[in-house]
């Protein structure tokens, strides 16, 4: 065996894929095998925050969605839901991570497997989950002829909004095993960062300035509001983002994750002895 | 059986006990323990270091036993052969599959069901699905769980976990597997079980390591074992030697787990035993304390009922902090007592002691001919007594004999 995929090494997770697709399959067995219905009690979740948001935002508050990208029309909830997937994914994540380092923990103290092998099936699972929120919100989209070759560059933007979200995840999780507090935290977190992100708004809804302080910039500066945005110029608009953004976007994935994967190594070489 | 399956290689394990850490960010923040509002004290404990410097081979295709008393770092170092704790310094190096069955159950995720947990930990082992479903069927009936199999285990009893935790780690062709002491916690029955199983993987050329405190086991079965005694290897070779050893310095409890009955309370239940103990020096007195580097007489007294052919006697040297630092044998060097009947007594003559000044104590035991049955044995009562420095100010339990030379 190489140094990189030993044990420990960071590439070592790629020989404990039977272990990943266990536990993926027994995260999924639970969700979707168990009742008749689990496919659609599935759906459930993230069809009523949807229905909510649509309600609140769209029709009392009447936020103006653009127009899509064929012209002919302009729906708040398909608006909302394009931005909307993304966040669920980012969510599921990092939450996942969180509670599968905690859940599968106590084992580590018994038999020897990757530590990150949790959280990357967590990934896994929700990679899944938002592959069929795509799947829906794609298959309405064409149903109202808004569909264009921008739909096959969403699958890679989810993916690599997943690897940000896995190293926030990572590093989230250390800090959950040693501090009771951290989940806590977190939510409070997810919430604030749920509403600086347009996602139940449109970036253009956002003042240029407010509070003397360049308000929209500021937002348009959060990672996640290019990721929300992008989802929603490649399904909703129909547009492209070009190829910087979507590079710059890549990059920062990319940058995030590793850094996340390494430091997660690094503080979970002794994590036997904590959990 | 040249190649080592196992190589433990300077290993030591230093654990931190931070006794007095926060526990959340708020506590970390404010740097206050929750209720009291008292700071946490900055100081971090004494590092407590499990395993120190312990080199070990185990030859592959091996039955190798490990002893100890409790705390002594015997779990660790299986964690440590297992991947689970990196070593804090030294080397560990496993060829082949490793299977560990350590503590209670194998790593079982409790609200899974049984059958569940099997596909879970052979997945953790890297044995594909599809050599599993051949297994399943086995693994229950050999862990006798044929009713509970989908039921989660955190309704199982301890010996149903420990039945199927075995049952598992043996059923995934480990080429090495490491167990604990768990094998003692099943019925008879399956304990027979267990042996037999394990029995027939050696003679597959599964290397095993096992801890246990079953020394007759462990003597019938191994064919090399150590004993870690707070951390260090104390002992390591022949099961018989090691155990020896390792009862040398245990109490009569750790003896009485062989069928020896060390210091037997009735004259009658053994045929020889070993009356008193002195020291003696050169001109025949006995003095309170001995000079080190002077000569020493040690004469074990004892008192045979019938006739006894050639015994082996045997002492031990411990410091004050029972740390072993000698075990002459009569029978090493051909001595042979002869036919020992009624009193008398064996001499131990030391040409210098060469220990340092303090206090030491002498175990005495008696064993026949074969080295292999225990008469008797003395422990921890008698006290030798040295002083008399050379040098004061040396450091070390033994004064060496040398001379210096140079070249200038």
């Amino acid at each position: 065996m190489t140094e990189m995929t030993s044990r420990g090494g960071v590439l070592e997770i790629w020989g404990y894929r039977e272990l990943i697709g266990r536990l993926v399959q027994r995260e999924l067995g639970a969700r979707y095998k168990r009742s008749v219905l689990g496919w659609l009690w599935s759906m459930l979740n993230p069809a009523a925050t949807l229905a909510i948001y649509a309600l609140v935002f769209g029709v009392l508050l009447k936020f103006d969605p653009p127009r899509a990208g064929n012209g002919r029309f302009d729906n708040f909830a398909l608006y909302l839901f394009c931005a909307l997937v993304m966040w669920n994914a980012f969510y599921g994540v990092i939450t996942g991570a969180m509670s599968a380092l905690l859940d599968l923990g106590s084992l580590l103290g018994k038999v020897y497997f990757p530590p990150e092998a949790p959280a990357v099936a967590a990934l896994f699972t929700v990679l899944f989950q938002a592959a069929i929120e795509g799947s829906i919100l794609m298959l309405i989209l064409i149903s109202l002829a808004n569909v264009s070759w921008t739909f096959l560059l969403w699958p890679v933007l989810l993916l690599f909004f997943s690897i940000f979200a896995l190293g926030i995840g990572l590093v989230l999780s250390v800090w959950n095993v040693r501090y009771r507090d951290v989940g806590y935290l977190s939510t409070i977190a997810l919430q604030f960062l749920f509403y600086v992100t347009p996602i139940v708004y449109p970036l253009s809804l956002i003042p240029e300035r407010a509070m003397g302080l360049p308000a929209r910039d500021i937002i348009r500066l959060n990672p996640l509001s290019q990721f929300t945005e992008a989802s929603r110029e490649l399904l909703y608009g129909l547009d492209w983002p070009g190829l910087l953004r979507l590079g710059l976007m890549a990059l920062i994935s990319l940058a995030v994750g590793a850094g996340g994967w390494l430091m997660f190594k690094v503080r979970t070489r002794d994590i036997a002895e904590e959990l | 059986m040249g190649k080592n399956a196992v190589i433990v290689d300077g290993v030591s394990k230093r654990f931190r006990l931070t006794l007095d850490r926060p526990l959340s960010l708020k506590e970390a923040w404010t740097g206050l323990r929750p209720g009291s509002g008292q700071p946490f004290r900055r100081v971090r404990s004494e590092p407590f270091w499990a395993l120190r410097d312990v080199s070990l081979e185990v030859p592959q295709g091996s039955l190798y036993g490990l002893v100890g008393r409790n705390g002594s770092g015997k779990s660790t170092l299986l964690r440590v052969m297992a991947g689970i704790y990196r070593p804090t310094q030294g080397r560990v190096e496993v060829q082949g599959r490793t299977s560990a069955l350590l503590e209670l159950g194998a790593g079982f995720h409790p609200a899974l069901s049984g059958r569940e947990n099997i596909y879970l930990n052979a997945s953790v082992l890297g044995v594909p699905k599809s050599q599993i479903d051949d297994r399943v069927d086995q693994i229950v009936e050999f862990a006798g769980l044929e009713e509970f199999i989908d039921s989660p285990v955190k309704i199982y009893s301890s010996g149903m976990y420990v039945r199927l935790g075995f049952a598992v780690a043996v059923h995934v062709d480990p080429e090495v597997l490491i167990v604990d002491e768990v094998v003692a916690v099943g019925d008879e029955e399956f304990q027979l079980r267990c042996f037999s199983h394990l029995e027939a993987l050696r003679a597959q050329g599964v290397t095993i390591v096992l801890v246990s405190h079953d020394l007759g086991m462990l003597r019938a079965n191994c064919d090399q074992m150590a004993w870690l005694n707070r951390g260090l290897v104390a002992a390591v070779g022949e099961p018989q030697d090691v155990i020896n050893a390792y009862l040398d310095t245990v109490d009569t409890e750790g003896a009485a787990l062989v069928g020896h009955r060390p210091r037997p309370e009735d004259e009658g239940e053994t045929p020889l035993r070993i009356t008193d103990l002195e020291f003696y020096d050169e001109a025949g007195h006995r003095p309170k304390t001995f000079a080190s580097g002077d000569p020493l007489i040690v004469r074990i007294h004892y008192r045979a009922s019938e006739p006894i052919e050639d015994p082996v006697f045997s002492l031990g040297f411990y410091d004050h902090n029972n740390f072993h630092l000698a075990g002459p044998r009569s029978h090493v060097g051909g001595f042979r007592p002869g036919k020992l009947d009624g009193e008398g007594w064996v001499e131990f003559r030391l040409p210098r002691i060469p220990f340092r000044s303090g206090a030491f104590h002498v175990n005495a035991a008696v064993q026949d001919s074969e080295a292999s049955f225990l008469y008797d044995r003395r422990a921890r009562e008698f006290w030798l007594q040295v002083s008399g420095e050379p040098d004061p100010q040396a450091n070390g339990l033994l004064n060496l004999d040398g001379d210096w030379r140079a070249r200038c």
